[in-house]
């Protein structure tokens, strides 16, 4: 159902992916300029302030901050999610940049039943991480 | 935090401008009786999925052929990498909205009503940005906060 024909428009511009990149490259900076493990540096997650719970993003912040450093054992512990995240973010980068060259890339995962997996799991470990001692807590 | 259409402009009170144009009217729901009022037997129903969708579409001229998800038999664009961002690197539970409205997407698409996938494809991504403009007001009114007090009372740190 993720297989829906690339677009491969070539009048598509290079908007998407440029733009993007900018975006990505201007938080990694901010990240390596004010590190996240500095508690109050990036404040509070609103849901945890409110809830005292932690949410599927709590730990994502620390998390990209590892894996900027090379770090992926701390990045998976803060946020076991973030990496896998990167690797579909990174999957539907390449895609939007093939679609401005106008090369055929497979399209990332975005189908019906990819997304009601997502949920699941989404759900699963918000409450994995909440459980007393969980590994999975940021 | 990348973006998908409105690189740098993550305030929800402006919209995107998007690149879907108004959807045209629907075809598919004006035409129940497809394959009715012919003399012959209607042709055998199509399989599910892209292909289908597009030949069924492509000779009623549906939409304009200018752009990217226009409706010219192109399944709009779930928009799930707003609701994966903001989601994982932001906050609930406005990414989770996101997220179900993204997953709508393929289920209207391959029902044959194009105008809902659209509508879902749009939602999905205001609720993504309402979850982003949310996340950044947070954040930097805490930082705000902090720099002004110069004594942050924070215990956790997302």
């Amino acid at each position: 159902m993720a297989d829906e024909v690339s677009t491969a428009l070539s009048t598509t511009s290079w908007r998407v992916p440029v733009g993007s990149a900018a975006a990505t490259g201007l938080l990694a900076a901010a990240l390596l300029l004010r590190d996240p493990h500095t508690q109050g540096n990036w404040g509070t997650c609103p849901f945890f302030a409110v809830t005292g719970h932690y949410c599927p993003g709590c730990g994502s912040l620390r998390a990209c901050q590892d894996l900027l450093t090379g770090h992926l054992g701390a990045a998976w512990s803060s946020n076991a999610l973030v990496p896998l995240a990167v690797v579909w973010l990174a999957w539907w980068w390449v895609a939007r940049a093939a679609d401005a060259t106008g090369a055929q890339v497979r399209r990332e995962p975005s189908g019906k039943w990819f997304i009601r997996g997502l949920l699941a799991t989404l759900l699963l470990f918000t409450v994995a991480r909440n459980l007393p001692g969980s590994p999975l807590a940021p | 935090m990348s973006t998908s259409d409105v690189p740098a402009q993550p305030d929800p009170e402006q919209p995107a401008p998007s690149n879907q144009p108004p959807a045209p009217p629907p075809p598919y729901g004006q035409q129940p009786g497809y394959g009715q009022a012919q003399p012959f037997p209607p042709p055998p129903p199509p399989p599910p999925g892209y292909g289908a969708q597009q030949q069924f579409a492509a000779p009623q001229g549906f939409g304009s052929p200018a752009g990217y998800g226009s409706g010219a038999g192109l399944k709009p664009d779930p928009n799930l990498v707003w609701g994966i961002l903001t989601t994982v690197f932001c906050c609930l539970p406005a990414g989770i909205v996101s997220i179900v409205y993204a997953a709508k997407v393929d289920g209207l698409w391959n029902a044959g009503d194009a105008i809902g996938a659209q509508q879902a494809s749009k939602n999905a991504r205001t609720w993504a940005l309402v979850s982003l403009g949310v996340s950044v007001a947070v954040v930097g009114g805490i930082i705000l906060i902090g720099l002004l007090s110069s004594s942050s009372g924070n215990s956790y740190n997302p």
